[in-house]
């Protein structure tokens, strides 16, 4: 290969609490197809909005054509030859594909748009890609594959010599995901420098040529493909740092099954979810970003509607069938955005502990709330999750994060449920609240709680978890025992098997 | 590999209920009264309810870009008041040229229409709130200026207003004009397509580079302006202007769009045929209600039952709107490795 086309220099970027890069370097060439590879919060995303423009460095260059440039905006990134197709995708579903396409850049003509040359372009660059669509279709009556290649469609309009593709298919058939990579395999052969994000080890081997490795905001490794094993890949990805000694726990007893979810599904996003949980048990939820963790989440608590599926919860020794919107009468629920979902932020710890409890605090006098067992169930449950706080009239939103969790916790021990349901519960946390947390997960376990945790990083998940479900795209994969390693849940969450 | 699809047919059942779903009903209402009231459809009656329409077939061609932006504009009836006000004093108290009053009014509902722009988009106060606050002050500056009383226009403008070519009400034209312009503001020009893109969800349209603040604030500007020439209109077909002058527009126009298929979640409808279909629906319910001799008590309640009807119709179609997807169903459980690894 010949001159890098594009060259990062040693980027830095921290945000608040966070270095979420800590020099990263590497150098593209044209007529390659570079993969970008890296556990959750590796740094990838935060490196390729860097480069759209999106994220602004602390230090570091970035040389393309041998100049270096700067890139402040999504317009400079596309003035310097790059396009970027996004894993979310920026579809305008009540118009049409020529609308969204050209919605910022439509050739005018007396000051009215021309439409006979807005979609002579559309069907030029929609047929490069090997589609051949009325450019007027609604996008709303695409299916996402095809959605997917209207985004690619618009990416190249621009000509770049740069195309970086995060995740493009997430959202694809398998039909679709091969037409994708022979548009990509010809960008190459056009001499454009490609840019794959994936963590689907799978397609980076089937169409990359060199791959780097992201761990932790760094380059920790990479080289050409056809030198590289999964398990190379997947070893760079976790790092040479063996399981440490936090991870002890006592062995437990599990009791009966208290929940048990079957066939769980909802079009598009999760497929054929089954698992169960058993008294004293703590499952560890295990996937990749946008595996779907969350949304099984969602749906067992009905949270979202479900296409099928049934969650059953165990009343007295029998399994009952439970409709999802009164999930949160057996199960408790901490969600991945504790601040937006979880909490009233300018409320008092009162009243935000007392807030899924109200049934029994008005039981005394109702419709009225017994202010006097109110804080005594407040001060109780205060004092046993040590939450610190100066009164209990103190506003959420002054909390730390840990203690803010904390109140989420404690409002649902006042309920006393069976089941709770953890979405991502040491998320942004210092490590004295990560350890305070994993400690009421393990007690709760231990007093005959069933959980499931999600997580995204796979320490934290390892520390808890007596059992885990891998999910890879909607679907459980693996269902692990507690002895797995990091590397076997790596390679599964990844997609190898 | 050329993809073995054949191009998608550009018609769409669903789209077609979604956009057009009250032309049936419009069709039902006519044949109703047309039974009903064996003279009612007749090109007279047609020709008085456009007549009487004409206001707010242009009012509402305005309102419609902030709709569409998924915001509202409660403030312009009240536009159309001031407006017209200004324009009456001008001409009646003051004797200025009837042109510059018209100029006069068009300056103040802009005006009006950039107060409501500015308060949404700059201040971030909520639409509804902010055009409330309008409502309510734009009417109490007119009051003041016109003492509440009822401002005659001079003979010679009075017969503009009822002017006829070929026994057609000349504002039926005016309405015409004004909604073929809108129309191809709407669909020909980047503004309009820009209007859809912000209804469609303003962060999508910001990714894609369009200016979500600044065309926002000139949908705004859009609906003032229509007020206005709503209000000039509306003074010369009255021959006056009272104080109640456009007091329930606002209402009627967010009817006529939703019924036309304006959704309020935005991103949705049409100038042409949309509003035409959505006023011919409003007025025509109102004309035939009276031919058959209903109490004038029952009209508002109808209305009021087809505002709600139709309310309810565009909330139904944002619960079957399509999702952005994730996965795909049919997808492998886990992909296949390539040999050898």
């Amino acid at each position: 290969m010949t001159e890098p086309y594009l060259k990062m220099v040693e980027i830095k970027k921290s945000f608040p609490g966070v270095q979420a890069l800590k020099g990263v370097s590497f150098e593209a060439y044209p007529g390659e197809i570079l993969a970008l590879v890296g556990a959750n919060g590796a740094g990838k995303s935060t490196l390729m909005n860097i480069q759209g423009g999106v994220v602004h460095p602390d230090e570091g260059q970035i040389i393309i054509g041998g100049q270096v440039v700067i890139i402040n905006s999504p317009l400079d990134a596309a003035r310097n030859g790059i396009a970027f197709v996004h894993q979310e995708m920026a579809m305008l579903p009540t118009m049409s594909i020529a609308d969204t396409m050209f919605i910022s850049s439509f050739p005018l003509k007396g000051g009215l748009i021309n439409y006979k040359e807005t979609n002579e372009r559309c069907v030029k660059a929609l047929r490069r890609l090997g589609f051949n669509f009325d450019p007027s279709t609604k996008i709303r009556n695409l299916s996402p594959g095809d959605q997917q290649m209207v985004e690619i469609a618009r990416a190249l309009l621009s000509n770049p010599r740069i195309i970086i593709f995060d995740e493009p298919t997430s959202s694809l058939t398998s039909r679709e995901k091969e037409q994708l990579f022979e548009v990509i395999k010809n960008l190459k052969k056009e001499g454009a420098v490609v840019i794959y994000i994936s963590h689907l080890l799978d397609e980076v081997f089937r169409i990359c040529d060199r791959a780097i490795v992201l761990r932790n905001g760094e380059t920790v490794g990479g080289g050409f493909i056809k030198d590289l094993t999964y398990d190379d890949i997947v070893r760079l990805m976790i790092g040479s740092k063996q399981i440490s000694q936090y991870y002890t726990r006592g062995t437990r007893s599990f009791g009966e099954t208290v929940m048990q979810v079957e066939g769980l599904r909802r079009k598009w996003v999760i497929e054929n979810i089954n698992f169960s949980l058993r008294k004293g048990e703590v499952v560890g939820l295990w996937g990749l970003l946008g595996s779907g963790r969350t949304e099984v989440a969602r749906a067992v608590m009905g949270l979202d509607p479900i296409d099928g599926g049934v969650v059953r919860i165990n009343f007295n020794g029998k399994l009952k069938a439970i409709r999802p919107s009164d999930a949160n009468h057996w199960v408790g629920m901490l969600t991945e955005n504790r601040r937006e979902e979880g909490l009233l932020l300018p409320e008092s710890v009162r009243h935000n502990m007392s807030l899924a409890n109200l049934a029994a605090l008005t039981k005394n006098h109702y419709p009225f709330i017994d202010h006097k067992l109110e804080n005594e169930q407040v001060k109780k449950y205060v004092d046993k999750l040590e939450i610190r706080i100066s009164s209990p009239e103190q506003k959420v939103a002054t909390l730390s994060g840990g203690n803010q969790q904390k109140v989420i916790v404690g409002r649902w021990l006042q309920k006393n449920p069976l089941i709770y349901i953890m979405d991502e519960p040491t998320r942004g946390l210092d490590v004295g609240a990560k350890a305070d947390i994993r400690n009421i997960i393990n007690e709760l376990a231990e007093s005959g709680a069933a959980l499931l945790v999600i997580s995204s990083e796979i320490d934290e998940i390892m520390a808890v978890s007596d059992r885990y479900l891998v999910m890879n795209r909607g679907h459980i994969v693996l269902e692990l025992p507690a002895e797995a390693t990091k590397e076997e849940l790596m390679a599964a969450a990844a997609g190898v098997r | 590999m050329q993809s073995k699809r054949k191009p998608h047919s550009t018609f769409n059942l669903r789209d077609f209920f979604f956009s057009y779903g009250f032309l049936i009903v419009l069709v039902l209402v006519v044949i109703y009264f047309s039974v009903a009231a064996p003279n009612f459809f007749q090109l007279t009656t047609l020709i008085t309810v456009l007549h009487t329409g004409a206001p707010m077939f242009i009012l509402a061609s305005g309102l419609a870009f902030v709709i569409m932006t998924a915001k509202l504009d409660i403030s312009v009836g009240s536009t159309v008041f001031l407006a017209s006000a200004i324009g009456a004093i001008m001409i009646s108290r003051l004797h200025l040229p009837f042109p510059v009053a018209i100029l006069a009014v068009l300056g103040v509902s802009l005006v009006a229409g950039a107060i409501n722009g500015f308060t949404v988009v700059v201040l971030g106060v909520n639409p509804l709130i902010a055009t409330l606050g309008t409502m309510m002050a734009l009417r109490g500056v007119a009051l003041q200026l016109t003492n509440s009383m009822v401002i005659s226009l001079p003979q010679n403008l009075r017969a503009l207003g009822s002017l006829r070519i070929g026994g057609i009400y000349v504002d039926i034209f005016y309405a015409l004009i004004i909604l073929i312009i809108m129309h191809l503001v709407h669909t020909r020009t980047s503004f309009g397509r820009q209007v859809m893109a912000i209804g469609n969800g303003p962060e999508v349209a910001e990714r894609l580079g369009v200016k979500v603040k600044w065309v926002t604030f000139w949908a705004f500007v859009l609906s003032g302006l229509m007020s206005g020439v709503a209000g000039i209109v509306l003074m010369l077909q009255l021959g006056a202007v009272s104080p109640d002058a456009g007091s329930g527009y606002e209402f009627s126009a967010i009817a006529m769009l939703v019924i036309g298929g304006v959704s309020l979640f935005g991103g949705e409808g049409t100038i042409i045929p949309g509003i035409i279909l959505g006023g011919f629906t409003l007025t025509v319910i109102q004309a035939g209600l009276n031919y058959i001799g209903a109490s004038v008590y029952v009209y508002p309640f109808v209305r009021g039952g087809i505002i709600f009807i139709a309310m309810f119709a565009d909330a139904l179609k944002v619960k079957v709107k399509v999702r952005v997807k994730m996965i795909s169903e049919n997808e492998p459980i886990l992909p296949s490795i390539p040999p050898g690894i």
